[in-house]
C-alpha cells in the first residue's frame, strides 16, 4: 500500500543526508569516519567523501549512522 | 539512551580511540573534549565492557551514569540510609497505631475490671493495634448487647495511643417482697420531673434539683417533724438528666445494600478470578464446589449470587453533621425504655479530623432515676 510504503520510507531513510547549521554539521547515513583534525574532518559515504573545513572542529555525537560535528564551519565539500 | 554511562578517556590520540569505538558500531551519544588528550563520552551501559576491551594504552574511567543505572547507583550508595528511613517510617506507623494505655472511667472496681476483660475479649488491649471506627462501633454494640443487665451506656474514645472508656452502669430496681426497709433515692444528678409514690413519704418536689443519693421518697412517715412510722418506700421517679456525647462520624460513606435479587450461575474460578454469565454488576456470592483441582487454585462451582448496591460517597459538612447527630440520637435512644425520651439536644462543638467529623453533643433526657437503698437497722 502506498501509505505503508511512504511511512517506511519516512521512518527508515537510508539516503545520505547532510544538514548544515550555524556552527554545526549533521550527517546521517554516513559509512565511516576518516581524518579527524581541529581544522578538517573527513566523513566517507557510499559514493564518496565529505570534507568539512573550519576551526575548532570536534565531533559532538557519533552514532552508527549519524555524526554531529560542531565548531566554526568554513565550508563543506562533497567529493568522489 | 535510557541506561548510559559517562566515561573519561585519557590518552595520546583520543580521536583514534573514538574511531576505534566507532568501528565497533558503538553509539557515542555525546563527546566533550576537555583537553587535547582527554575526552568525555556518553555511551550505552551495555557497551562499557567492549570499550574496556578496546582501551589498550588509554585510561578509561567512569565519570557518572544516566538513566535507571544512575538511580540504582544512588540507591546502592545510600542503601543503609534508605533502609533506616524505611524502617523508621514503619516503626513510627506501628507505634502511633498501637494502644499503649486503656482507662475505664468508673469508680467501682468490680465493674471496671469486668469491662477491662470485655475489652480484652474484643481485642482492645495494651500493645495491640488500634481498631477502626467501624470495629469500635461493633465492639460497643456487642458489649452493650451482651451486658444489657449491668451496662446502660459505654463510650470508647481514642485519644492518641490511649483508649478512654466511659461507662454508665444499669441499676436494676427489682425489689423482692422482703422485710427490709428501703428509701428511694436518685441514682444521678437530675431535676425531678415526676414522682409516683406507692408507699413512703415524698420529701422532694417536682423541679427540685437532686444529687446522686438524695432521698426522694423516704421510708420515714413523719408528722409535725416526728417520725411516726417506718415503711419501705415504693414508687418511681423520673427526672431530667444530662449526657455529653462525643460522636466521630466518617465523612466518606460506604455501604453495601442487598437489592433482594439473587440468581444461581455456574462459575469457573481460575486463580481467584471468576468467569460466569452473571448479569449483576456487584454481588455477594456463595460457592458450592463441583470440581476442584488439588494442585492449582482452579475450580468449577455452582454460585449463588445476591445482588448488592454499593453506596459510596463523600458527605458534605451539613450532611455529615446531620448524620452524626442522628447517630448520637440513636445511641441515646438505645438505652432508653418506653417511658424515657430525649427532651433536647445541643451541639456544643464541631471539629474535623482525618476526614471524620467530631461532634460534642449535649442531651437533656427524661429518665428513670429511681434507686432503692436499704435502710440499715
Amino acid at each position: 500500500m502506498k501509505i505503508v510504503r511512504d511511512m517506511r520510507e519516512y521512518l527508515f531513510k537510508d539516503e545520505l543526508e547532510i544538514n548544515v547549521y550555524l556552527d554545526k554539521v549533521d550527517i546521517v547515513n554516513y559509512k565511516e569516519l576518516g581524518e579527524i583534525d581541529n581544522n578538517k574532518i573527513t566523513i566517507y559515504y557510499d559514493n564518496g567523501k565529505i570534507t568539512i573545513n573550519g576551526s575548532n572542529l570536534t565531533i559532538s555525537k557519533l552514532l552508527n549512522n549519524e555524526v554531529l560535528i560542531i565548531g566554526k564551519i568554513n565550508n563543506v565539500e562533497l567529493g568522489g | 539512551m535510557y541506561n548510559t554511562i559517562i566515561l573519561r578517556i585519557k590518552g595520546k590520540n583520543v580521536n583514534k580511540f573514538i574511531e576505534r569505538i566507532n568501528h565497533k558500531k558503538i553509539n557515542i551519544y555525546y563527546i566533550e573534549y576537555i583537553k587535547y588528550n582527554e575526552v568525555k563520552i556518553e555511551v550505552s551501559y551495555k557497551d562499557y565492557d567492549t570499550i574496556l576491551r578496546l582501551k589498550t594504552i588509554y585510561e578509561v574511567s567512569i565519570d557518572g551514569y544516566k538513566g535507571i543505572k544512575k538511580i540504582n547507583n544512588n540507591i546502592n550508595s545510600n542503601k543503609y540510609l534508605l533502609i533506616s528511613l524505611l524502617f523508621g517510617i514503619i516503626l513510627f506507623t506501628i507505634l502511633i497505631n498501637t494502644i499503649f494505655d486503656i482507662e475505664v472511667v468508673y469508680s467501682g472496681n468490680k465493674l471496671r475490671e469486668y469491662i477491662y476483660k470485655e475489652l480484652e475479649k474484643n481485642g482492645i488491649k495494651k500493645y495491640h493495634l488500634v481498631k477502626s471506627f467501624d470495629e469500635i462501633e461493633d465492639i460497643k454494640k456487642g458489649i452493650l448487647e451482651d451486658n444489657k443487665d449491668i451496662l446502660e451506656w459505654i463510650e470508647i474514645e481514642r485519644v492518641g495511643t490511649k483508649y478512654i472508656v466511659k461507662i454508665e452502669p444499669r441499676k436494676i430496681n427489682i425489689i423482692e417482697e422482703d422485710n427490709k426497709i428501703y428509701n428511694i433515692v436518685s441514682n444521678r444528678s437530675a431535676i425531678i420531673k415526676s414522682i409516683e409514690a406507692n408507699s413512703g413519704e415524698v420529701v422532694k418536689k417536682i423541679n427540685n434539683y437532686v444529687n446522686k443519693g438524695d432521698i426522694i421518697i423516704s421510708s420515714n412517715i413523719s408528722l409535725n417533724d416526728e417520725v411516726k412510722k417506718q415503711v419501705s418506700a415504693k414508687g418511681s421517679v423520673y427526672g431530667e438528666v444530662w449526657y455529653k456525647v462525643n460522636i466521630v462520624y466518617p465523612l466518606n460513606y460506604y455501604e453495601e445494600k442487598e437489592t433482594g435479587n439473587e440468581s444461581i450461575y455456574y462459575n469457573i474460578s481460575i486463580f481467584n478470578k471468576d468467569i460466569n454469565l452473571s448479569k449483576y454488576k456487584d454481588y455477594k456470592k456463595e460457592d458450592e464446589i463441583i470440581i476442584k483441582n488439588d494442585i492449582l487454585p482452579i475450580y468449577i462451582s455452582k454460585q449463588k449470587q445476591r445482588e448488592i448496591e454499593k453506596i459510596d460517597y463523600k458527605l458534605d459538612k451539613e450532611s455529615g453533621i446531620n448524620k452524626a447527630m442522628e447517630e448520637g440520637r440513636k445511641k441515646i435512644n438505645n438505652n432508653l425504655n418506653d417511658k424515657e425520651y430525649i427532651i433536647d439536644e445541643k451541639c456544643l462543638k464541631i471539629s474535623y479530623k482525618d476526614s471524620k467529623i467530631v461532634l460534642d453533643i449535649f442531651y437533656t433526657v427524661y429518665k428513670d432515676i429511681t434507686e432503692y437503698i436499704e435502710i440499715e437497722g
